[in-house]
């Protein structure tokens, strides 16, 4: 309680012009919003420019804000906003340019960097994967309650919904990403199992 | 004390949801460590019946500590992002962008936008600057023997790598060279426009990223690094 009051005072100070409780918000939002942008974003869209985007626009329409209370609420749609419409860009100005100086998939490339780290933990990103493909109103509660910082109740005030229904929609998230595995699972040894049939069997066609 | 109190709200729909939602729920509250005295109560007879919830609450355990590990990872890059330090006049830097963007497209723009912010010159100035000792920044060698003024361009451009090489300043040219312009002359041969990359390095104390606000000005984006130690290679 203590902390939504600090909260909104921080935020009318914001309102009212006043850049140091601009900055503080924004240090105190930008993990969540990142969270949320990553929900919401194309894969290929740069989690970086979109935060940069909306830290801008942060800055430039602040001031219409009319309800401190409703903080939370406004940055998430903007944030949403945003990652929505990168998914109508298609050019990445930064695959082109690094296509245009033939770094692109080379050796010791970011790529290779990316493919290095990816090995190392495949089990983990394969369920982050997998959580991020689950559908838009179960996966942002289940990806902000990973955030440490993010009390069901934040995540009710950011969404704009009961905290009840929050709940729910953790929990049934969670069994979805559950069964979704489970599934991914039996899938793979299915293939699997066929690989091998095939190969006992001279690998004919 | 909230938390608290939407357990006691939630625990009069728990006994109606449907027998999935309820172990749903349960588990999440175990996990998040909301789970009220009588969660555990229920959670426990429901275990004595059907014993395999213990699985399903490891599998969910540890799915949500494997998406909590890589969503920390993937939103590290947050903490690097700050609030925009103010709008720049961008005017120069429009007339810049327009200029080479006929020329060589996005990679001669990158690289004279990195000039215009570094304020220096990337490629020597007409006649030398003064005393025509100087390259890109570089103190001439002599290679050769040959002074900058009386070298073929080749030779000049070699004397700059391996000046610059020295100098820790160029690392090296990339092997490819982008066409930008093929025709051909009144007297039979082919006039061959090309771009040479060569790459660069500066140590600078600031480092921004210019990006564009919704009205179109430039906003110069403080970018933050954590230092690297030694030891993070």
């Amino acid at each position: 309680m203590d902390d939504q009051r600090i909260n909104e005072g921080v935020v009318s100070a914001a309102i009212k012009g006043d850049r140091e409780a601009l900055s503080l918000l924004w240090d105190d939002s930008r993990r969540w919003v990142a969270a949320i942008v990553l929900a919401y974003k194309p894969r290929e869209a740069d989690l970086e420019d979109l935060l940069q985007q909306i830290a801008m626009q942060l800055c430039r329409k602040i001031s219409t804000l009319d309800d401190p209370r409703a903080f939370r609420g406004w940055l998430r749609t903007m944030a949403i906003n945003l990652a929505r419409a990168e998914g109508r860009k298609t050019t990445r100005r930064k695959r082109s340019m690094l296509r245009l100086v033939g770094m692109r998939g080379g050796a010791g490339s970011p790529d290779e960097r990316v493919d290095e780290l990816a090995q190392a933990s495949e089990e983990s990103r394969r369920i982050y994967h997998a959580a991020r493909s689950l559908p838009a109103g179960y996966r942002e509660p289940v990806l902000l309650r990973c955030l440490q910082s993010m009390s069901y109740e934040q995540i009710s005030d950011a969404m704009g919904l009961p905290v009840t229904t929050i709940e729910t929609r953790i929990a049934r998230g969670r069994r979805m990403l559950r069964e979704m595995l489970a599934q991914q699972k039996k899938h793979e040894e299915s293939q699997h199992r066929a690989v091998l049939q095939g190969s006992a069997t001279g690998g004919a066609p | 004390m909230s938390a608290e109190n939407t357990n006691q709200n939630h625990d009069d729909l728990l006994d109606e949801l449907l027998p999935d939602s309820a172990r749903d729920l349960l588990i999440s509250r175990v996990i998040d460590g909301r789970a009220s005295t009588s969660d555990w109560d229920r959670f426990r007879a429901l275990a004595s019946r059907e014993p395999e919830i213990w699985c399903e609450l490891a599998e969910t355990q540890e799915q949500h500590e494997a998406v909590r590990c890589e969503l920390a990872g993937a939103i590290a890059a947050a903490d690097q992002i700050d609030l925009p330090v103010g709008p720049i006049d961008d005017t120069h830097t429009r007339e810049r962008l327009g200029m080479v963007g006929k020329w060589g497209g996005w990679a001669l723009a990158a690289a004279l936008l990195l000039a215009w912010s570094l304020g220096y010159p990337m490629l020597p100035a007409q006649g030398g600057s003064g005393n025509g000792t100087q390259t890109a920044g570089l103190p001439v060698g002599g290679l050769g023997g040959i002074g900058l003024t009386e070298a073929e361009p080749e030779q000049a451009f070699e004397q700059y790598m391996s000046a610059g090489q020295k100098a820790g300043r160029v690392i090296a040219e990339m092997p490819e060279q982008v066409v930008v312009e093929t025709r051909p002359m009144p007297d039979g041969s082919i006039e061959v426009m090309y771009l040479r990359q060569v790459i660069e390095r500066r140590v600078i104390d600031q480092a921004y990223r210019q990006v564009r606000d919704d009205a179109g000005n430039t906003i110069a984006v403080p970018v933050r690094f954590e230092p690297r130690t030694n030891n993070a290679y």
